[in-house]
């Protein structure tokens, strides 16, 4: 079974195009962080998936259904915490939840997901006082109510401190165990990964990796940086390096030339620069983390 | 039955927002106001005149203040992202809409019938007599205007994106209904059809065009319902020998529909577009 099925979804607005083509599967079971810088798309695509937003071209199913046409059926059965929400009215925290759980033909006791959430103290104040923070765990609330299959949290840590962050994945890693697929994006990789089966990078309205955290952990560890500083700069220096066996993206930096590559390719790069007529005047070479990993797949040149 | 939470929602939202009790205030001081002055002064034997005093001071507030609240039912929602917040939970937009119309309706209704309800009582006991039927008639009347209004003001908010187009709206139907601008608009395609020179006399559709103003329709109703209260004619003139548009039925018909397609017309623009 898969919980998120995103076929070939372009969304255009207007002359932008948020969205290119994009092609997403999420398993059931599994917790998927959905990790990109701001303006990636990510948001977007949760629009899409909920019906927020209409897909220029492709398809996108929830929960076996097709995420237009049956968009009340799969909202019965997923908890959404979206992104720009605002809260009801002037109703008070308590009974934001219960208007979620009667919504969801739930049985839950609104008390219970208040305390959960850790805005009990707060359940008889009228939410519209809440801070950023509360506002963000009472709406965690209300996705939580009537025991979802699948969890779809834009941005949840969002207006939270670190202690907070915390509860919100600890509250991610219940829920799964309880059968919940998790679906939440983020821009900050730290939370990805310390609650994510797999990960999707997304960049530019395109995913350009999804992989399991350990094995985007391995790449991470052998994929290095080396960093050249070359007399000059000879025509088609580029495009050499980038045709060598290991070698994930080449780019300038300050005088520099920055290589990513595998550890085997250094040499072979070093080489490169020789033959095509450089004077190597200094070599750094370094281990990228996973922040790295991140940040080139997300702002490098591919 | 989703709609319904939504209505009873918006119904919660009312009573806690200190402007509807305002209105709820000023209805009642108007029904006390006249109901006293009627009671204490009025010459017993017409027990209509009540009915017509109460029409022609509550029924354009009521228009005005279901225009009022309900322009802004939707698009205030989606500015403050509490459109986000419903339509993360199972609701469809059009339980959104329709739950949003029944609740302004209800509390449009429920502050109408507040103030002409308490005249009345005020006025028969101190002693004045008051045709019942007569004045549950108009009542009914008044209401039917003012969920006419709903309609049309929903229909605006659910069409547009932003709080400050939808009051520069709202104040454009004020000027097109209250204002009567409507009247000018056959006028206008007459006087431009005819070459720029306005003809001998008017075609007959243009009659039919200015009785669709849903305050015309309003009176046409009354007129049919209760006509005693011919004399009271604020808006439009009463014709002996009402033609067809001028008719109650027609005034019935035109009142609906402004009910109705203007909110169908704003969910088909709502649903249509991207959040």
């Amino acid at each position: 079974m898969t919980a998120i099925d995103v076929r070939g979804v372009t969304k255009e607005f207007g002359d932008v195009r948020a969205l290119q083509r994009l092609e997403l599967t999420v398993d059931d079971g599994e917790i998927f962080g959905f990790l990109g810088p701001n303006g990636a798309g990510k948001s977007t695509t949760i629009d899409v998936l909920l019906d927020f937003v209409r897909p220029t071209a492709g398809e996108a199913q929830v929960l076996g259904m097709d995420a237009q046409r049956r968009s009340e059926a799969i909202r019965e059965r997923v908890g959404v915490l979206p992104d720009g929400f605002g809260v009801l009215g002037r109703m008070t925290g308590r009974q934001h939840v219960e208007f979620a759980i009667e919504a969801k033909n739930g049985d839950d006791d609104p008390d219970a997901l208040l305390e959960r959430v850790g805005v009990a103290d707060a359940a008889d104040r009228r939410a519209i006082g809440y801070s950023k923070g509360m506002a963000q765990r009472l709406m965690l609330a209300m996705a939580l109510a009537g025991e979802p299959d699948l969890l779809i949290l834009d941005e949840p840590s969002t207006g939270l401190d670190p202690g907070g962050a915390r509860e919100m994945r600890e509250i991610v890693r219940e829920e799964n165990e309880r059968g919940a697929t998790v679906f939440f994006s983020s821009h900050i990789l730290e939370q990805v990964e310390a609650v994510c089966d797999r990960v999707g990078i997304l960049r530019a309205g395109e995913l350009v990796a999804v992989d399991e955290i350990d094995d985007l952990r391995e790449r991470a560890g052998t994929v290095g940086q080396l960093r050249l500083t070359l007399d000059t700069v000879p025509e088609g220096l580029f495009d050499a390096l980038q045709d060598l066996d290991g070698v994930e993206g080449v780019k300038r930096e300050g005088g520099d030339v920055v290589v990513a590559c595998a550890d085997p390719a250094k040499g072979p790069a070093i080489r490169t620069c020789y033959e095509a007529g450089a004077a190597v005047e200094n070599v750094r070479t370094s281990q990228a983390s996973l922040e790295e990993l991140f940040i080139r797949y997300t702002e490098g040149d591919r | 039955m989703r709609w319904l939470q939504i209505a009873r929602k918006d119904v919660a939202d009312a009573r806690r927002n200190r402007n509807v009790w305002l209105v709820v205030g000023l209805f009642v001081l108007i029904g006390v106001g006249v109901g006293y002055l009627y009671g204490d002064s009025a010459p017993s034997g017409d027990g209509t005149g009540l009915a017509g005093a109460m029409y022609l001071v509550l029924s354009a507030l009521v228009t005005i203040v279901a225009l009022m609240l309900a322009q802004n039912a939707v698009v205030e929602k989606d500015e403050s992202g509490e459109l986000t917040a419903l339509l993360g939970l199972p609701f469809s937009r059009a339980e959104v809409v329709g739950g949003t119309f029944a609740g302004r309706a209800a509390v449009v209704a429920a502050s109408a019938v507040a103030g002409m309800l308490v005249a009345p009582v005020l006025a028969l006991a101190l002693g004045a007599s008051v045709t019942l039927a007569d004045y549950l008639l108009t009542t009914l009347v008044v209401v039917l205007a003012g969920v006419a209004f709903v309609g049309i003001a929903l229909g605006l908010s659910a069409a547009t994106r932003s709080s400050t187009r939808a009051a520069a709206g709202a104040f454009g139907l004020f000027l097109l209904f209250f204002a009567q601008v409507w009247n000018l608009l056959p006028l206008a395609v007459v006087y431009v059809a005819n070459g720029f020179a306005f003809p001998e006399s008017q075609p007959t559709w243009t009659n039919w065009f200015v009785e669709l103003n849903p305050l015309y329709a309003m009176q046409n109703l009354l007129h049919g319902l209760v006509p005693r209260l011919t004399d009271m004619s604020m808006y439009g003139p009463v014709r002996e020998s009402a033609p067809a548009y001028d008719a109650a039925w027609f005034g019935l018909l035109v009142l609906l529909f402004w009910a109705v397609v203007p909110t169908l017309l704003g969910y088909w623009r709502f649903d249509r577009r991207d959040l």
